[in-house]
């Protein structure tokens, strides 16, 4: 691992990715229970590893429509956070992309950039966004 | 729950238990070797040896010197005695008898309430004396052994080699070649016949014919006319070399099998129902119990879309039948294995009581430590924590807070202070609260004395809990500096290392009659007794102490008071809330005839609350939620519930807070 990897994955149909420095491990919770009061970016409540984190469901954080995780969702665990990230599925371990990055569109706080990369985009999303500021 | 805390506390139960275990142990061994003296058995000798080490070992855990003491001097003796240091003669072993005797009191007067007992003077003097003309200088000799074998030998290994000589037993070494896959099997029972013939004085490792074998060499002292061609066989032996005579091809062993002693020294060490694991071990227990249950899901699928088709119904009936079993273990191990790392709390309160009694001893004060709620359990790990803050504030209220004995009789006090802990489960949260009757704290002083200090400046105001400033660091209101607060270290300390622990610490007091430090610490890991229920697709659960009953309910068995629903609970009314409503959750569709209503409190307020279903009482290992993640802050946390689903856990202070507010809210409108 150099430094400036990412764990890239997909949500919603798009390409994310985070600093891989910060991913813990790939988890799958049993299920996902919904939280009264959260916002639509939050999935809900897991019990990973006997500890309870809250989901944020990346999709919706990212103005998408929101997922609806079934039964084992696939959970990226971040260190430093006390939230977890549901996504679709994880594409792996990539070099920081060598394409120009773009500021994120307007609304779409949770990233941090937007790389154009061949067939699509990979948003680098702001994993202390979430909950640091009590907001979603 | 409460009871007065014993100097020693639980730990004196415990020491008790296993000191008495361990006596015993030691007088079945001396009984024993009644009889044998000056040939003592050198297994029971060890055994002996082991129990009095052991009792040193757990009296010096919980503080009990004078036993310990005593005990190391008889440890001492009987060292010397498997040593060959000391002629194990009748009078060694009356001297053996009698420190065992010694040490029998002395564990009784613990029993009897005694804190901490002694024997006046050291057992050593006392043994030594029945021991005059005991003692022997070791001879050494001439090693029989091959080199490299001598090398190795332990000082008791070599010992016994020479008792062997002395009392001219035959001494051989039995050479095993075994096969890998089993040799753990062939070594033991190796081992099992060497003892039941002789002694096995030691064993260690040999060569292997080849890499796949594992070669061990057991040098066994064996009494003059033993067969060692047929030990040998017994043994499924490579070779029996004989190093030293005695060993003559003479017809049958005493005994072909091991004997119950040497059985029971194969068997691992044990202590009376407790075992110690490091708590990595339960780590690793745990995630394995979540692996499995992630296997066990995939099964089922896997197992349901086998079956959709099969001809056969005895057999799906059977394997349906064996998931349901399986599914059923499964969910049972990762609640368990989480248990493990979970500790009564009162292994910390009698560490405090511990502190408590050795402190006001030395500060010269008269007080006792009342404990209630000592049957809550805490993380492992949390208890670990808490000990260092929590003893500072223990130590603190000894000596800022109880007076001397003359101060109280003459501020009209009784003679005796009293420090009340309770520990107590609230919401997330587990509370600590030490209540001193001593002089309390003068607000006004603290202020001034922060004014003068710098602490607070003459701008600043003061602050609206003047008795925070006692966690500012470089507070202390310590007129004197004395050896167990004061040095520097104040409750700033404390309140730092339980802003770690993500708790925090308040007080309250009132000058001349006492004095409340309140600990609040994240439960962590607390197993708290709840009431699962269903609401609008979820479970939800409340903690079992706020539940005061749960009824079923119609329309006509509510009333409406000052504009709100309530319902009639004994001789009071308390306000009625739909749960779904309350928390906005979807309204279960349909509802009709009676309702399930559980009717709870926090003490200061009651309600009842509507929820679609009510599922049962369990134990849960609630998991707190951290602040950053949002929600309604009436849920704390998550708990897994039997059967693998997860519940959310209620706050019921905020849930009850919530229904007043809108009651409130109703009137007004």
């Amino acid at each position: 691992m150099t430094a400036g990897d990412l764990l890239a994955f997909r949500a919603g149909g798009e390409r994310f990715a985070v600093p891989l420095d910060r991913v813990r491990e790939a988890a799958r919770p049993r299920r996902i229970t919904p939280l009264p009061g959260a916002p639509a970016s939050w999935s809900g409540v897991a019990l990973v590893r006997g500890e309870a984190l809250g989901i944020v469901d990346v999709a919706a954080a990212a103005g998408l429509p929101p997922s609806t995780p079934g039964p084992l969702p696939l959970v990226v665990v971040l260190y430093g956070c006390n939230h977890a990230l549901l996504v679709d599925s994880i594409d792996g371990v990539e070099p920081f992309p060598t394409g120009r990055m773009v500021p994120p569109p307007p609304g779409r706080e949770a990233l941090t950039g937007v790389v154009s990369e061949e067939g699509g985009f990979l948003s680098l999303l702001d994993v202390d966004h979430f909950g640091a500021r009590g907001e979603p | 729950m409460s009871r007065r805390q014993a100097p020693g506390g639980p730990f004196s139960k415990e020491f008790l238990a296993e000191a008495e275990m361990l006596l015993e142990e030691a007088v079945t061994c001396i009984d024993g070797l009644d009889g044998e003296s000056d040939d003592p058995n050198p297994s029971k000798v060890n055994a002996l040896f082991r129990a009095v080490h052991s009792l040193k070992g757990v009296a010096g855990m919980v503080g009990l010197t004078g036993i310990a003491e005593a005990a190391h001097d008889l440890e001492t003796l009987l060292d010397d005695v498997r040593m060959g240091r000391v002629v194990p003669s009748s009078a060694a072993f009356s001297a053996i008898r009698g420190g065992l005797t010694a040490l029998s009191s002395l564990v009784g007067r613990v029993a009897a309430g005694e804190e901490a007992p002694s024997l006046g003077e050291r057992l050593r003097l006392r043994l030594d004396a029945t021991l005059v003309g005991a003692r022997r200088e070791p001879v050494p000799e001439a090693s029989v052994l091959p080199p490299d074998l001598d090398a190795s030998l332990s000082d008791y290994e070599r010992h016994r080699v020479g008792e062997a000589a002395r009392r001219a037993k035959g001494l051989v070494l039995v050479d095993l070649d075994l096969d890998f896959d089993s040799f753990d099997t062939g070594l033991r029972t190796a081992m099992a016949e060497s003892s039941a013939a002789g002694e096995l004085i030691g064993t260690f490792p040999g060569t292997a014919s080849d890499p796949s074998r594992m070669a061990f060499r057991l040098l066994v002292a064996l009494p003059p006319d033993t067969d060692t061609a047929a030990l040998g066989e017994r043994c499924g032996a490579r070779q029996v070399s004989v190093v030293r005579g005695g060993g003559r091809p003479v017809p049958p062993p005493a005994s072909a099998n091991p004997t119950a002693e040497t059985a029971a020294e194969a068997a691992p060490q044990v202590a009376k129902g407790v075992v110690r694991v490091p708590l990595e071990k339960v780590a690793a227990l745990v995630d394995l119990a979540g692996d499995l249950a992630l296997t066990r899901g995939a099964l089922g699928r896997a197992l349901r879309r086998a079956l959709a088709g099969a001809p056969d119904r005895s057999a799906r009936y059977e394997a349906q039948r064996a998931f349901a079993q399986l599914d059923r273990l499964v969910s049972a191990l990762g609640p368990t294995a989480l248990s493990l790392r979970l500790v009564p709390v009162e292994t910390l309160t009698s560490r405090l009581g511990r502190a408590f009694v050795r402190t006001a001893a030395a500060l010269g004060k008269e007080a006792d430590f009342v404990v209630h709620g000592v049957e809550t359990e805490i993380d492992k790990v949390l208890a670990d924590e808490l000990a260092d803050p929590l003893l500072h504030i223990v130590r603190n209220a000894l000596d800022h807070g109880v007076e001397s004995p003359d101060a109280r009789l003459a501020a009209g006090k009784p003679r005796r202070g009293r420090v009340a802990l309770t520990v107590a489960p609230r919401g997330r949260e587990v509370v600590l609260t030490f209540s001193d009757d001593g002089r309390g704290i003068d607000r006004d002083a603290i202020v001034r004395k922060a004014r003068e200090t710098g602490l607070l400046s003459s701008k600043e105001p003061e602050p609206r809990d003047p008795f925070s400033l006692l966690f500012r660091p470089g507070f202390s209101t310590a007129e004197a500096v004395t050896e167990f607060s004061g040095r520097g270290v104040g409750l700033d300390v404390v309140a730092e290392a339980l802003a770690r622990l993500g708790g925090r610490v308040r007080v309250r007091s009132t000058p001349g009659s006492g004095t409340t430090f309140e600990v609040a610490v994240p439960m962590t890991l607390v197993l708290l007794e709840s009431l699962v229920v269903r609401v609008g697709g979820l479970r939800l659960a409340l903690p079992g102490e706020n539940v005061v009953r749960t009824l079923q309910a119609r329309p006509d068995d509510t009333e409406l008071v000052g504009g709100t629903p309530c319902l009639r609970d004994g001789d009071r009314a308390v306000p009625l809330a739909r749960l779904d409503s309350l928390l906005g959750l979807a309204p279960r569709a349909g509802r009709i005839g009676p309702e399930s209503v559980v009717v709870a409190e926090d003490g200061e307020r009651a309600a009842a609350f509507v929820v679609d279903s009510v599922e049962g009482v369990w134990d849960l290992l609630v998991k707190p939620l951290a602040d950053s993640v949002p929600r309604l802050r009436e849920i704390s946390g998550a708990a897994e519930v039997p059967g693998g689903e997860v519940a959310l856990a209620l706050d019921p202070g905020a849930l009850l807070a919530r229904v007043y507010a809108s009651a409130q809210a109703g009137r007004a409108a």
